[in-house]
């Protein structure tokens, strides 16, 4: 059995947990409690009063918040940030746990912690009190690691604070300072301090632009008081992508990868270009297999499609990251080799593979969260992610190609991301719709905006034919196809189980609607043929569907499927409202009648449009055959607040509608 | 500490007494196995077909007298998605353990071989007061669906090594075939034996011994776990065989014998450190009074009790406790004098209490069920990592835990409950049943008094009652926010009740501190277009509450027992004032009740004048119903949601005057 030695102690040994561990940490230690001071920053902080401005259900105030860089001429950067808390309520307790992430060129040279409790007597922590792990990337391996310091005695009615030092020789010479936090700021301030005959750009975002204050030689600060909290929305934009932030970039206009990445978004590409030249080289081995993917492809778009088509489902996703290795990615060989990469890697194999087809491409720097790229700022550090825009030679056909632009310099460029499993060539992820990409070329880069993909590419159309019994059952087939999007979306579902268990995805929805049902048979078509359409189509019972009243049978003829969204039901609304892509949807029922039943009552058509979505739906009869339809169609990623009250009334007529109930009497 | 652990000892369902002294062996892990040419062809699990990938053989053998584990698994990829097997991870803890001679490679499914000669990278988990858990990572090349990977490596762990061995026999994939082996050889002293137990392997578990003195085992068709909702913790149910090696002195003992040992050193513990009867009985004078029925006594004490800051509710740093200068209680006096302790002190001083008042009061060991099972022949005191009282109450046995805060006299935490424990007293200790609470100890109701309105909507007061478990529960894991954090956390529980877009604003909650009394939270409810039009027609659904269970048994089949962490009941009374306008035409007939057995059902809806008056109630009488039984739970809950989505049809009035 395991028996590690940090197991619980026997029940007859009493000294209990945490006794026993301030005994150790008193044996191993062998000093007195630390009777500390806060420094004079905190202090003062501590001083100032919470305004009656902060709002009651705040858990916690940022009293000040400090972040000071200081660039040296040989590229040295040093990096101080200080942070003063009021926690205001229990809640706010969760901001005593502190993490802070560094790497080998970031690392720590400096962290300590304090509390000031209402008594006055100061707690002080320090690095080696801190927890550390390399958990925080998500990555299968980089070299991005955290530590954690929980500071004692984060109560309501205590400051909290920390401070850290960060030195190191970063690679890329760029600060975001995030001001604006989920709880309201009193003071923040950001200082730089960059050596003579250097550069710096600045931007602001969310928030009015605020004028530095000179406060020396090279040195600039910025100041911003009472920044109110972000509040949280459902269905708003990423937070992060609607909060106050500073981006400031800082250069030696004689240091050429410092100035390229200072520039504009053509120097950008410059840097980004020189940083990954050589790396899509073609090896025999990727040719070969080349050959082999493409010698049935009749056409350059077949031909495309084979090579994409291999990148996506082969090439095994495993991102390992170690120092530059976060913007730079392998050779092409090499990933070909392990049949692994992450984003980076897998652009570069596929970009070396179109190459030995004959196609050149171009990386696409990618951000997967609308709202952080701001074209007005060149900034490397706003982008996660990589795709591959691929130049199409003129006599493609491009009707079925969605996520195709057409570029004035570099004429037709499709758009792909081979990090993404299931979205074909031809579409986009719903992330990098309506988003920005960082187009690099040999010749400098440019920023390109990705459309948003009609609503008739990601589609779904639901076909059901059933019949009632006269107890009020409904046993029918239904058939679904999907494209684009829903199809992304049901083959990832299905994907993800296993096999043996797909039938019960198809349970799970159908329980999501129906009280007590049987499924009698289900089969899903192209699982795995991505360029077809998804298909799905399944058979089930549903024996009290329709509620017996008397001689009344009422049935509910929106039987599967979910438009309406009761998450907009607040009354105000502070952020846009944001969907993941354009979409049209449709479902056709068709019921027959049980014998000797007919018609009593039909619920009112439904027609309703607020510019970024517009639903209808009628059902009508037709001989003994009720047919409902409707349609659904989302035509925008991004609704604006004002359009709010006019979405949330779409909403409500959605939801009575699906509510909504067809009366059968029996004619006798 | 390690003696403590020297002295946990098991015989199990299968105890085999191996012979000390082993010859030394050295593991037979360092060749690949030959590959099997079907294996290569294989295209799916055929004893569990629908996989992403299967273990077609794995091999774990233990060296307790070098204290190393050597690893091997071969694994067949059959999808895309099972590609994920090639990311190997290896955790260790630096210091103590060594992860050596990783070797790996990737069989291409013509049988062309790719051998692994990538960097094995070592990852940090944690490092934290000295202790640095860390990993190796490799992930294997070339792997597409229809290869087999495998690897193999040796874990060399510090020379105690051999008191912590076990076999994980189950994986989260099916495994084909699993070849075991321990060699157990060469203890410092020679008067220890090998004894060992299995846990949910689900088949015969035969160590054989083999003539170098290895003990083996093989296993075959050894199913993944199956993650379901409303099972018992995965951990606790993962297929395993665990190993101790026990003092001879001790290895002859019984089970029965054992027991009696322990009961005898933790008695004496307790006698020891409630040893003060001078402190105790001024308590038991100061707090009851002659008078008093000897359970109004044990309720004062209780009482009095509960008043002791329980330091295990406290989520404090090592500095704060310094500061607060709290010291190690060696008696109930201190505890007393202090006034804190931890769980198990406080209950030491009501035991202490109780026995001055003159009550026979004894501890009750247990293991608390949402961590662990307690398998007395297992014969493994170390399981036993909670505690309660036993009182002799009028000749019953009562069990009580007021270190367990918010918990009244007489009501114990649901993981307390349902369990075998081991009383201690100075007769050996014997074992009780600590029954579960019935599911009228944990109760919800629901007062809803509504206003149906002409445009379907619904507005009115809801008020909640929580009691017994329930209320304690709740205030237990509220305890440590304000009344703003509570009420949050109330309206987010009683929102995931109600459709979603019905609005709730809690107006009071009373009740928080006074776990005598229910829970009960009020509040305003409205739901917007609740009743859905048909024409001239309103049909209004009986009930605004959503049962979450029915939706986690929509599978037609179960693997897991279904596990629900206490029996409970829901009570809801729901009355509907119907508008002037409209007039009931027809109640829902044959709604699917349920009055007999462990899961009970009723809905009842009636007219009263212009009120629709609907009373629910839900009974879960138990706290686990075996996997086969499955079928008819589903069944049930599939008439629960039936009843509750029933509906009454209004008909507007002029329309039925009409008619």
């Amino acid at each position: 059995m395991n028996k590690p030695s940090w197991k619980r102690p026997h029940p007859h040994i009493r000294t209990s947990l945490f006794v026993g561990a301030i005994f150790v940490v008193a044996l191993v230690s062998a000093a007195p409690a630390r009777s500390a001071s806060s420094p004079d920053w905190l202090t003062a902080a501590a001083r100032q009063p919470v305004p009656a401005s902060v709002p009651k259900d705040a858990v916690a105030v940022v009293l000040y918040s400090e972040q000071q860089t200081t660039a040296k001429p040989n590229g040295d950067v040093e990096t101080r940030y200080r942070e003063a808390y009021k926690i205001l309520r229990p809640g706010g307790k969760d901001y005593g746990t502190v993490s802070i992430y560094f790497s080998k060129i970031t690392p720590l040279s400096y962290l300590k912690a304090w509390s000031i409790p209402a008594d006055g007597k100061v707690y002080e922590v320090k690095d080696h009190d801190s927890a550390e792990t390399q958990l925080a990337g998500g990555e299968f391996y980089d070299d991005l690691k955290v530590k954690v310091l929980e500071i004692p005695a984060a109560d309501p009615g205590n400051i909290i604070g920390y401070e850290y030092v960060q030195k190191g020789r970063p690679y890329i010479f760029q600060d975001v300072w995030d001001f604006q936090e989920r709880i309201p700021v009193l003071r923040a301030v950001y200082t730089l301090q960059i050596p003579d005959g250097w550069k710096y750009a600045s931007h602001w975002s969310n928030y009015n632009q605020v004028e530095p204050q000179s406060s020396g030689s090279n040195q600039l600060t910025w100041q911003v008081t009472d920044v109110p909290a972000v509040t949280i929305e459902d269905d708003m934009p990423p937070w992060r992508a609607v909060a106050g932030r500073f981006d400031v970039k800082y250069f030696s206009p004689e240091n050429t990868p410092q100035a390229q990445q200072g520039g504009s978004w053509h120097d950008l590409g410059l840097w980004y270009s020189g940083l990954s030249a050589s790396r899509r080289d073609v090896t025999p081995e990727i040719s070969a297999e080349v050959a082999s993917l493409t010698a049935q492809a009749k056409t350059p778009l077949e031909k495309i499609e084979a090579i994409t088509s291999y990148m996506q489902r082969h090439i095994r996703y495993v991102a390992i990251e170690i120092g530059i290795g976060g913007f730079q990615p392998h050779a092409a060989a090499d990933v070909f080799k392990n049949q692994y990469g992450d984003c980076k890697d897998k652009a570069t194999l596929l970009s070396a593979m179109l190459k030995a087809a004959g196609f050149d491409s171009y990386y696409a720097v990618a951000q997967v969260d609308r709202g952080i790229v701001q074209p007005e700022f060149a900034s490397v550090v706003s982008f996660n992610h990589m795709i591959l825009a691929i130049h199409l030679p003129s006599d493609v056909p491009t009707q079925n190609l969605y996520a195709v632009i057409d570029d004035p310099k570099l004429g037709k460029l499709l758009f792909f991301d081979p990090t993404d499993t299931y979205t074909p060539v031809g579409y986009l992820p719903d992330y990098e719709q309506s988003n920005y990409v960082l187009l690099v070329a040999p010749d400098g880069g440019q920023l390109v905006h990705l459309p948003v993909l009609p609503p008739s590419t990601n589609r779904l159309m639901r076909v059901g034919q059933f019949t009632i019994d006269p107890s009020g059952g409904i046993t029918g087939n239904v058939k679904e196809v999907r494209w684009g999007g829903p199809a992304v979306q049901s083959r990832a579902q299905f994907l993800d189980v296993e096999p043996k268990d797909r039938e019960k995805v198809i349970d799970q929805f159908l329980g999501t609607f129906l009280d007590n049902f049987q499924l009698q048979g289900a089969s899903i078509g192209n699982l795995t043929n991505f360029d077809e359409p998804f298909t799905e189509d399944y058979r089930f019972s549903a024996p009290n569907y329709a509620k017996e009243a008397g001689d009344l049978i009422i049935l509910r003829p929106h039987v599967l499927g979910e438009k309406s969204s009761a998450v907009l039901s607040g009354a105000e609304r502070k952020y846009p409202v944001e969907y993941d892509e354009a979409t049209l949807q449709t479902d056709e029922f068709d019921f027959t009648l049980p014998v000797g039943y007919t018609v009593d009552e039909l619920p009112p058509p439904v027609k309703t449009d607020c510019g970024y979505i517009s639903y209808s739906s009628k059902t009508t009869l037709d001989g003994n055959v009720l047919r409902y339809t409707r349609t659904y169609q989302v035509n925008d990623v991004m609704i604006p607040v004002p359009k709010f009250k006019e979405l949330r009334a779409t909403f409500d007529a959605i939801a009575a509608d699906e509510r909504a109930a067809v009366v059968l009497k029996h004619s006798s | 500490m390690r003696l403590t652990n020297f002295l946990s000892l098991f015989s199990g369902f299968c105890v085999i007494s191996l012979v000390l002294a082993f010859p030394a062996g050295t593991p037979a892990a360092d060749e690949w196995q030959p590959i099997n040419p079907a294996d290569l062809a294989l295209k799916d699990n055929p004893a569990s077909p629908g996989s992403h990938a299967m273990i077609l053989y794995r091999r774990e053998h233990t060296d307790s007298e070098q204290s190393f584990v050597t690893e091997y698994y071969r694994i067949k990829i059959f999808t895309e998605e099972g590609k994920s097997q090639a990311d190997v991870e290896v955790p260790f803890i630096k210091g103590r353990d060594h992860v050596e001679d990783i070797r790996a490679r990737t069989i291409r499914p013509d049988g062309s071989i790719v051998p692994f000669a990538g960097q094995v990278f070592e990852k940090e988990i944690v490092k934290a007061g000295g202790i640095k858990v860390l990993e190796k990572t490799f992930t294997l090349p070339d792997v597409q669906p229809g290869c087999i990977i495998e690897y193999m490596y040796k874990l060399q762990k510090d020379s105690d090594y051999y008191w912590d061995v076990s076999w994980s026999v189950q994986q989260d994939l099916f495994t084909r075939d699993a070849d075991f082996s321990i060699h157990a050889a060469g203890l410092s002293s020679s008067s220890y034996s090998l004894y060992f137990r299995s846990v949910n392997v689900g088949q015969p578990v035969n160590l054989q011994k083999q003539k170098n003195g290895e003990y083996t085992l093989a296993l075959h068709n050894i199913p993944g776990m199956t993650d379901e909702d409303y099972m018992v913790p995965k951990d606790m149910l993962r297929g395993r065989v665990e190993f101790i090696f026990k003092p001879d002195s001790l290895s002859h003992l019984s089970k029965d014998a054992y027991w009696k040992q322990m009961d005898k050193t933790i008695n004496q513990s307790v006698d020891d450190y409630i040893n003060k009867k001078n402190a105790l009985q001024q308590i038991v004078a100061a707090t009851t009074t002659a008078s008093d029925s000897p359970e109004t006594k044990l309720r004062k004490l209780y009482a009095r009790v509960q008043l002791i800051r329980n330091l295990s509710y406290e989520d404090r740093t090592t500095q704060e406790w310094k500061r607060q200068k709290i010291q190690q209680n060696n008696n109930v006096e201190d505890v007393l004098k202090r006034n804190y302790g931890d769980n198990r002190e406080i209950n030491d001083v009501f035991i202490g209490l109780a026995r001055a008042a003159g009550f026979e009061a004894n501890q009750v060991l247990l293991a608390p069920r949402d961590e662990h099972f307690f398998y007395p022949d297992f014969q493994d005191v170390s399981e036993l990592n909670d505690d309660i009282v036993c009182v002799k109450l009028d000749g019953r046995d009562l069990f009580l835990d007021p270190a367990a805060k918010f918990y009244p006299f007489g009501l114990l935490p649901w993981n307390e409950t349902g369990v075998t424990g081991l009383r201690i007293n100075r007769e050996g200790g014997d074992f009780v049943q600590v029954v579960l609470p019935r599911s009228s100890d944990s109760v919800t109701e629901r007062h809803a008094t509504l206003h149906l309105g002409e445009d379907g909507s619904l507005s009115g007061t809801l008020e909640v009652d929580y009691t017994g478990v329930r209320a304690s529960s709740t205030r237990q894991e509220e305890r440590a926010d304000d009344e703003a954090g509570r009420k949050k956390d109330i309206t987010d529980e009683i929102k995931r009740w109600l459709p979603s877009s019905a609005k709730f604003d809690v107006t009071k909650i009373s009740g928080w501190e006074d776990s005598s009394v229910p829970l009960v939270i009020s509040g305003t409810l409205t739901i917007p277009s609740y009743a859905a039009s048909a024409g001239h027609r309103l049909l209004l659904p009986l009930t605004p509450f959503i049962a979450p269970e029915p939706r986690s048994f929509q599978s037609p089949t179960r693997v897991n027992n279904v596990y629900f962490a206490v029996p409970y009941q829901q009570r809801d009374d729901v009355s509907i004032t119907l508008p002037a306008s409209y007039q009931l035409e027809s109640l829902p007939q044959n709604i699917p009740n349920v009055p007999e057995g462990a899961i009970r059902y009723t809905m009842l809806p009636t007219k009263q004048g212009n009120i629709l008056q609907v009373k629910r109630t839900l009974d879960v009488e138990d706290s686990i119903y075996p996997a086969s039984l499955y079928g008819s739970i589903r069944h049930v809950f599939s008439l629960v949601k039936t009843g509750d989505d029933e509906q009454a049809v209004l008909e507007a009035a002029t329309s039925a005057h009409q008619n």
